[in-house]
Formats: C-alpha cells, sequence, structure tokens
C-alpha cells in the first residue's frame, strides 16, 4: 500500500493537480461523486426540513395553536427542494443499491410530508422491492424507514380528515358513527407501522422511532374520542386505546436505556391518564 | 490500521483523480449519515381527561366558584370550567387552560422531571430529538467502528476543501498529506468508542490543516504530529466528557469556545514547542509515550471545572501555550504533587491554587491587589519563575508546597484592612497601577520569593506575625499614602517594589523586624514614609521639585542602604531620615538652591544620613556647613 501510495505521490505534480482544481472547480470531474454529494445535501436539507417541522409543533405547543397538517412554508420548500434533489442530482447517478435506497427512503418521506401521498407510497413500494432484489444486508433504517411509510402516509390522511371534521363541529361535538370511521382509518394504519416488529427487532432504531410513532397516534386517537358527547362511549374507548398503548409502551420498546426513552416516557404520561377505573386492561 | 490510514490518504489524492476507492469510503459514509425524521401530525394539547384530573384535585382552587360568605373570589378558570361539557371548543379552553397553568407552576416548582406530572418543554425536545435523530445501525452492529472509517468520508470533503484553496498542499509529499496522515494515525492513539467526539477529531484537522497553511515550514514529523495530535484530542475529549458527567454547562461552553475558535492556537503552540524542543518532548524514544502535551493541557482543563467564568476559551489557550512553553524549558514542571500523585499534578495545583486566590480576593468587596481579571498574566509569571527557578521551587523528592501561590496570597493579604486597617489603602494604591505594572510587581516578587523563599514567606506558627513578604509589600503600599503631591507614578511603585526587595536580601532579619503590631512599625515602611513624606509636603508647600518620580525611589533606595548599615542607630532616632531629607530639601529651596539640585542633592543625602545615624549632633550645624563638605568630598 504504502509503495502505491509513493507511486501515486510521484505521479502527481503540481501542474497536473492545479489543472485537476480547476476541473473539480468547474463541475465537471466529480461524475461518480456528483450523485453522492447530492444525496448528501439532500440529507441535510431533509435533515433541516425536519427539524424544523418537529420544532413547529413544540411551538404551537407553547403558543397553543394547534399544527398545520402540512409542514409550514419554509420546511415544505426544503422538502420539495430535497424531491428535486434526489430527482434530477441523485438517482440519476447512482449505481450502488444501497445508496439508491437511501435516497428513496428520504424522498418517500419528504413527498409524505408536503401531501403527495400516492407518490410517496409509490417510492416506497420501489425502494422495497430494489431492496429485496438487491439482496441487501446494510440500509437497515432506510428498509425500516420504507416499511413503515405506507402506515404513516394513511395515518395523515385519516388525521387531515380529523381536522376537517373538527373543523364543522366546533360548537357541539363529533358523531360517535364519524369518530368510529376516523378511528378506524387511523387504526389500520396503525396496524401497517406495527408491521415492522415483525420484520425488525425492537432495539432497531427505526423501530424504536416507529413505536414511538404508534404512542403517538394512539394519544391522537384517544383525542378523537375526547371529541364525543357521550360518556360512555367516551370512557370505553379512552380505556380500550389506553391499553392499547400499555401494551406498546410495555412491549415494543427495549429493556434498559436508548435514545429518546425519556421523550417515549412522556408520551406514555400522556396516554396513561386515559386509563381512569374502573379500566383495567386484558393481561398482555 | 495503517493500511485503512493510507486508504484514506490515498482516497483523498485519488478523490481528484476519481479513484473508486475514495468513492466507496464516502459512499459508506453517505449513506450511513444520520437522519431526523419528521412526527406524525397530532394534537399539541395536553387531553380533557389529565386536565379534569388535575381541576378536580389539586387544581380546584382555580376553578371553584365564589364564596361570598368567606370573602373568597371566584377561581381564575372557573368561567371556562363551568361551560365544560357544552362543546368541543369549550372543553378545548379548559385543556388549554391547562397547559397554561402547568408550564406556569412549572416555571416555579424548579422541577426538571419529564415523567412527572407538569413537563419542561425543554426536557421533551431534548427527548424528542434523541428520538427522532435516527441512526443507520444500531450501536452494537455498525461494522464501521473505527474512528477513521467514521470520519473518513468527511475527511475527504475536508480535504478537497483545501485542495480547491492550495492545491499544493496535497500535491507530492505536500504538507497537507503530512498533517493528514499524522492526525489519522493519532486516532489509533485515541480510543474513541463513541462517535460523539467525531466532530471533534473533525475540527481538530481543519485546525492543524490551517495551522500548516499559515506555518508551512513546521519540521515536526509524522510520528510525532500523530502523538502531538492523538494528545490533543485525547485530552479535549476527556474534558468534555467529565464537564457533561459532572453536568458544568459553563465549563462545556468553554470547552466548546476553545474548541471552536482556538484550536488552531493550541495546536500551532504546540506543533511549535514541540517542533522547538523535540528533545524534550520525544529525545528518549523510552519517553515517547509519556506525553507530555496532555499532561500540560490536563492541568490546564483540569481547573475549568467550576471556574469558568474566569478560564475564557482564549485564556485556556494562552495559559496552556505559555504552561507548554515552561515545560519545554524546564521539563521538572511536570514533577508530581504534593502527595506524590500523577505527574503534571504540580502544574495543575499550582494553575488551581493561583486560580482559586485570585477568585477568593475578587470575592471580596473591594477586590485584593491581585484579582480573577488577572488569571491569565498571574499564571503565567508564575509559570514563568518557575521555568527559571524549578531547582528551588520544585523538589522532586520532597515536593514542596506552592510557594508562588502562598507569595500571592502575601501579596494581597498586605493590602488588606485585616492587616493595617485602612481600608482606602488598597483602592488609592490599586488605583496608581496598571495591569502590566502589577505583573512587573508581581514577577519581581515571584524572583524574588525563588531566590529567598524561606525568609520572604515565613510566619510564625499561630499567623500572629506577618511574613516578611507581606510587611514589604505593605511598607511599599503605605507610600502611596504618604505621597499627597502624587511624585510617585505606578512605574515608580515597581521601582520602589524591586528596591525594597534588594534591601531586604541584604538585611532580611532587620529591616522587616516588627517592632510593634502594626506593618507601618518596621523599619522599612517607616524609612520609606519618611523619605517620601518629606518630599511630598516640600512639594506641596511650595519648594522645588527636585525629588520626584525615578529620583525619589532612588533617595528611597539610598535611605534604606543607608539605614540598613546601622538599623540600630535608626531605632535610637527614628525621626533622623525625615529630618537630613528636609533639611536638604529645605536647603536646595533656599540658601544652597545653586548648589544643591536633584543629583548633588541624592549624593548629599547618603552621606549625611550615615553619618547623622552615627551621631545626630552633626545636624547642629548651619546648612552650608552641613552640606558643602560633603558635595566637595563626592566630588
Amino acid at each position: 500500500m504504502r509503495s502505491n501510495l509513493h507511486q501515486v505521490h510521484r505521479r502527481f505534480s503540481y501542474t497536473m493537480l492545479a489543472l485537476v482544481v480547476v476541473f473539480l472547480a468547474g463541475g465537471g470531474c466529480l461524475g461518480p461523486l456528483q450523485g453522492t454529494m447530492a444525496l448528501r445535501e439532500a440529507q441535510d436539507t431533509f435533515n433541516q426540513a425536519s427539524h424544523e417541522t418537529n420544532e413547529q409543533y413544540e411551538t404551537a405547543l407553547r403558543a397553543g395553536d394547534r399544527p398545520e397538517q402540512v409542514p409550514p412554508e419554509s420546511p415544505k420548500e426544503k422538502y420539495q427542494r430535497v424531491i428535486d434533489l434526489i430527482d434530477h442530482g441523485v438517482l440519476p447517478h447512482l449505481e450502488r443499491d444501497d445508496l439508491r435506497i437511501s435516497a428513496y427512503a428520504v424522498k418517500a418521506y419528504a413527498c409524505w410530508q408536503i401531501g403527495r401521498d400516492k407518490e410517496a407510497k409509490a417510492v416506497a413500494e420501489e425502494g422495497l422491492d430494489r431492496y429485496a432484489r438487491a439482496g441487501l444486508t446494510t440500509n437497515r433504517r432506510d428498509y425500516g424507514m420504507l416499511l413503515i411509510l405506507p402506515g404513516l402516509v394513511d395515518y395523515s390522511e385519516a388525521y387531515r380528515a380529523y381536522e376537517d371534521r373538527l373543523k364543522t363541529y366546533q360548537d357541539s361535538y363529533l358523531p360517535l358513527a364519524e369518530a368510529r370511521q376516523l378511528t378506524e382509518a387511523m387504526a389500520a394504519a396503525l396496524r401497517k407501522i406495527d408491521d415492522i416488529n415483525a420484520r425488525m427487532p425492537v432495539s432497531e432504531p427505526i423501530v424504536i422511532y416507529a413505536n414511538s410513532q404508534q404512542l403517538r397516534i394512539i394519544r391522537n386517537i384517544l383525542d378523537v374520542w375526547e371529541k364525543i358527547r357521550e360518556p360512555e362511549v367516551r370512557a370505553a374507548a379512552g380505556c380500550e386505546w389506553s391499553c392499547r398503548g400499555e401494551k406498546i409502551w410495555m412491549s415494543r420498546f427495549p429493556g434498559g436505556e436508548f435514545a429518546g426513552k425519556k421523550a417515549v416516557s412522556r408520551q406514555w404520561r400522556e396516554i396513561e391518564p386515559m386509563k381512569k377505573p374502573p379500566c383495567a386492561c386484558p393481561p398482555s | 490500521m495503517l493500511s485503512e490510514v493510507d486508504l484514506v490518504i490515498y482516497a483523498i489524492q485519488a478523490a481528484v483523480k476519481l479513484g473508486r476507492k475514495v468513492q466507496n469510503v464516502f459512499e459508506d459514509e453517505v449513506r450511513d449519515r444520520e437522519l431526523i425524521l419528521p412526527q406524525v401530525p397530532g394534537t399539541t394539547l395536553p387531553s380533557l381527561a389529565e386536565a379534569e384530573t388535575f381541576f378536580e384535585g389539586e387544581g380546584r382552587v382555580f376553578v371553584r366558584p365564589p364564596a361570598p360568605e368567606s370573602g373568597e373570589r371566584e377561581g381564575l378558570y372557573h368561567a371556562i370550567w363551568q361551560k365544560k361539557g357544552s362543546s368541543i371548543a369549550a372543553d378545548d379552553r379548559i385543556r388549554e387552560a391547562y397547559r397554561r397553568l402547568s408550564k406556569h407552576l412549572l416555571e416555579h416548582s424548579g422541577r426538571e422531571d419529564v415523567s412527572g406530572r407538569f413537563r419542561k418543554t425543554e426536557n421533551y425536545c431534548d427527548g424528542v430529538n434523541a428520538l427522532l435523530v435516527v441512526k443507520q445501525w444500531r450501536e452494537t452492529e455498525d461494522p464501521k467502528r473505527h474512528p477513521v472509517q467514521r470520519i473518513a468520508g468527511t475527511v475527504v470533503e475536508i480535504a478537497l476543501d483545501y485542495v480547491k484553496a492550495d492545491p499544493a498542499l496535497f500535491a507530492g509529499n505536500g504538507a497537507g498529506n503530512r498533517i493528514t496522515r499524522g492526525f489519522l494515525l493519532s486516532l489509533d492513539e485515541v480510543k474513541f468508542a463513541e462517535s460523539q467526539f467525531d466532530d471533534l477529531l473533525l475540527d481538530i484537522l481543519r485546525a492543524a490543516l490551517d495551522t500548516i497553511r499559515v506555518q508551512a515550514e513546521m519540521t515536526i514529523t509524522e510520528d510525532q504530529l500523530a502523538l502531538l495530535l492523538g494528545e490533543i484530542s485525547g485530552t479535549l475529549a476527556d474534558g468534555i466528557k467529565k464537564a457533561r458527567e459532572n453536568g458544568d454547562d459553563a465549563g462545556l461552553r468553554t470547552l466548546y469556545t476553545l474548541r471552536r475558535e482556538l484550536l488552531q492556537n493550541v495546536i500551532k503552540t504546540s506543533a511549535q514547542t514541540v517542533s522547538e524542543h523535540t528533545p524534550v518532548f520525544f529525545g528518549d524514544p523510552r519517553n515517547q509515550r509519556e506525553q507530555q502535551v496532555s499532561v500540560v493541557l490536563r492541568a490546564v482543563l483540569d481547573n475549568i471545572s467550576g471556574n469558568s467564568d474566569l478560564f475564557t476559551g482564549k485564556a485556556v489557550a494562552e495559559i496552556f501555550g505559555t504552561a507548554l512553553q515552561a515545560v519545554a524549558f524546564n521539563p521538572n514542571l511536570l514533577a508530581p504533587g504534593k502527595d506524590g500523585s500523577e505527574r503534571g499534578a504540580f502544574l495543575q495545583e499550582l494553575i488551581a491554587g493561583i486560580t482559586n486566590e485570585l477568585a477568593k480576593s475578587s470575592r471580596q468587596d473591594p477586590p485584593g491587589l491581585f484579582s480573577a481579571d488577572l488569571l491569565q498574566e498571574v499564571i503565567e509569571a508564575a509559570l514563568a519563575t518557575l521555568g527559571n527557578h524549578a531547582g528551588r521551587l520544585i523538589s522532586a523528592a520532597n515536593p514542596q508546597p506552592q510557594l508562588l501561590v502562598e507569595a500571592l496570597r502575601h501579596i494581597n493579604f498586605a493590602l488588606s484592612s485585616e492587616f493595617h486597617r485602612d481600608t482606602g489603602l488598597l483602592p488609592l494604591f490599586k488605583g496608581l497601577l496598571s495591569r502590566p505594572q502589577l505583573i512587573r510587581i508581581l514577577q519581581e516578587v515571584f524572583e524574588a520569593v525563588a531566590r529567598n523563599p524561606r525568609e520572604l514567606l515565613t510566619t510564625d506558627q499561630n499567623g500572629a506575625r506577618p511574613s516578611a513578604l507581606s510587611c514589604l509589600i505593605a511598607a511599599v503600599a503605605l507610600a502611596a499614602r504618604a505621597d499627597r503631591s502624587a511624585l510617585l507614578s505606578g512605574d515608580d511603585y515597581r521601582k520602589l517594589t524591586t528596591a525594597a526587595l534588594q534591601a531586604f536580601a541584604l538585611n532580611p532579619d532587620r529591616l522587616l523586624h516588627l517592632d510593634g503590631s502594626q506593618p507601618h512599625e518596621t523599619v522599612m515602611a517607616q524609612v520609606i514614609r519618611a523619605v517620601v513624606e518629606s518630599a511630598a509636603e516640600h512639594a506641596a508647600g511650595g519648594g522645588r521639585r527636585l525629588i520626584q518620580g525615578g529620583m525619589l525611589v532612588q533617595a528611597v533606595e539610598a535611605a534604606l542602604r543607608t539605614v540598613s548599615k546601622n538599623v540600630d542607630g535608626f531605632r535610637k532616632e527614628r525621626e533622623i531620615v525625615s529630618m537630613v531629607m528636609d533639611r536638604l530639601l529645605a536647603a536646595a529651596a533656599g540658601i544652597m538652591a545653586n548648589e544643591l539640585d536633584g543629583e548633588t542633592l541624592l549624593l548629599a543625602f547618603p552621606s549625611i544620613l550615615r553619618g547623622a545615624l552615627r551621631d545626630r549632633k552633626i545636624l547642629d550645624v548651619s546648612d552650608a556647613e552641613l552640606i558643602l563638605p560633603v558635595l566637595t568630598a563626592t566630588g
């Protein structure tokens, strides 16, 4: 290796290097790396958009406002840029399957975040298909992301519908039938997300994320049930869904410390008060 | 490991010529980067059930109805509570009230538990951030564990940036290659199992490359550089880890400032010092692993905790530079501490001692002569002295106490009202001295302590008798009280200190012998005061200002030297110094104005004083009879 290095050293004269750098600056010489660099930029932009989106929810919490279903303007633009980058700067230049899977995962989530639900699902499906065909063992997170994406999209659609209904019924309560319909749609999404637990160990970072989102969805299903007038039905639903939350809390997270344990713990503590006596959860 | 290092070096060059290897390294890195995932949308209000539980229990005071019989007004949220159960909007108002209340109560409770009834949003955000930053692999399963592999992609990127800015850096056997190779090799020296310090490592690489760009002639070898960078990154990582574990936020901030803005200084200083003093740091191959640089850096960093308000990033970088330089000149500075603890403990104790002393001084009202704002300069002065006098101040066989820290304590004590019962003296004296003058005085004192530690610092066992150093500094400071005409400048006080220290060295036991319990009762204090007071009063009375500034210091010096040779004579006739000085100044302002200027007055003064100390009767003649013969004799 060392002798190779020396050869490389010798071969590279200053002039040669300067020429290459000029070429570099022109952008043409980075061909094989161009796609990877664009992917890196897309990841950075995606991370920034997600961070701002997540933060926005907290800002909304402080202001007491309900968050927009579609993330506000700036993150939305960023997600759009992520999609453009991947479509034009990444995928046409990448050969490696694992890198393409990473790109699919990021693109699918960006589509989801700006409400292009069908496209999000299509990209996820394409990614999963490619992952299987290539027989990859890398990209554990990306694979998990693609697995749960349809569930996340379905839930988001259901939540959007719920918000629409809330506008109509602000001065009264949700009709029981509508609450059932909404929560059934959310429950179906939940099952799709939960499917990841059958395919990957609970200690995988992406599975922890998926299960924490399950808790969040259950919290929102309980929110729907608090919007109906009938107290008995409300109490029964509160018991049923808090028990489902408890089951996830008890069985779907690794023991010991893991990243975000405090946040997950808090999610569960938001659900727990809904389990009011005489509610008793069936043994799991 | 070597092959991986070579691979990355190769990759840097190959990136330019589009080598396949670098592509793989870079692509793996990009594939496995962390992603922040968005949350599913949802409500941000607490549940109605939770709000109800609160308002029906411990929070019922907020929703109680008015009670006119007891004069109680209705609860803050009574009105909206009454409407609960009437609509979604009404219920949401209860939830919102609970949310606001919980936020308010939490702020006043100081609780931080995310699992309690109320949750601090900040903590929640932290937790959520940890949850939503999703890694590609489980911690134990990431196949790329070595830091070289983890950061390879970024190293390539950084190198490319530098190539763009300065192509020569990575051409042939360019300095950039040497730096990067040294850096990569250094990662073998540091056991970074966690990726949390990867950014730190990359900062170090950038700082090293920046250093070489502005200082291309660094003569340090690749192996030495590897060792050096390994020491710096390992020690900084330890410092950051320790501050995190101790919850020392302020310390962390200082370390981050150091890392963000001053790493280049640290590396430049280390590389320069190490390359200029290679035998000290790398001379004996058996000592190569002694890690002198990290011992010094640790000695500095260990003091940040609890003192981060004093240790700015800049101060840390500069103190480190001075300490390293001092060690280069005298490796004995890395002696173990008092209890035979590990190498460098003496240095650490020195810095800690100075820091504590200055912090204590700053807390006093008013702050002492040397306070925390002078931390960096005081440490530098101490290190310089130690470097020159390590043999006297440090004994490996029997490590001595921190004599310079003790000296600092004695100086601050000398100016305290506890010592001289004069609350105005400290501000008066301090006001006369600039920072550089203060430090010059300290340097003089440190040098004197190094030459004569026992005589200057000894106090009696019960502490009733102050040290000679305290008495000496007090004697100098008291001159400021006597100098009503502002004849002495800050620099003159520095010279006066030197003169006092020299006089003390010639007669350590008698000049500073305390006749009473007060510092102004030492022979030295009385002599200084007599000369200064006499000159000041004559100036104030409209006399010629012949003796001021440096001349006045020389007069004091002469008086001290003369009295030193006949202390008994002085004790018999304590007014004798003022009498002689008054007589000369009066003559210079009157009958002998033509014969006496500053210079001739200073010629006559010690001679007449010497005679008067033997027999005061020599003064019982006319001015001309007293002075002219002396002037004639002295030419």
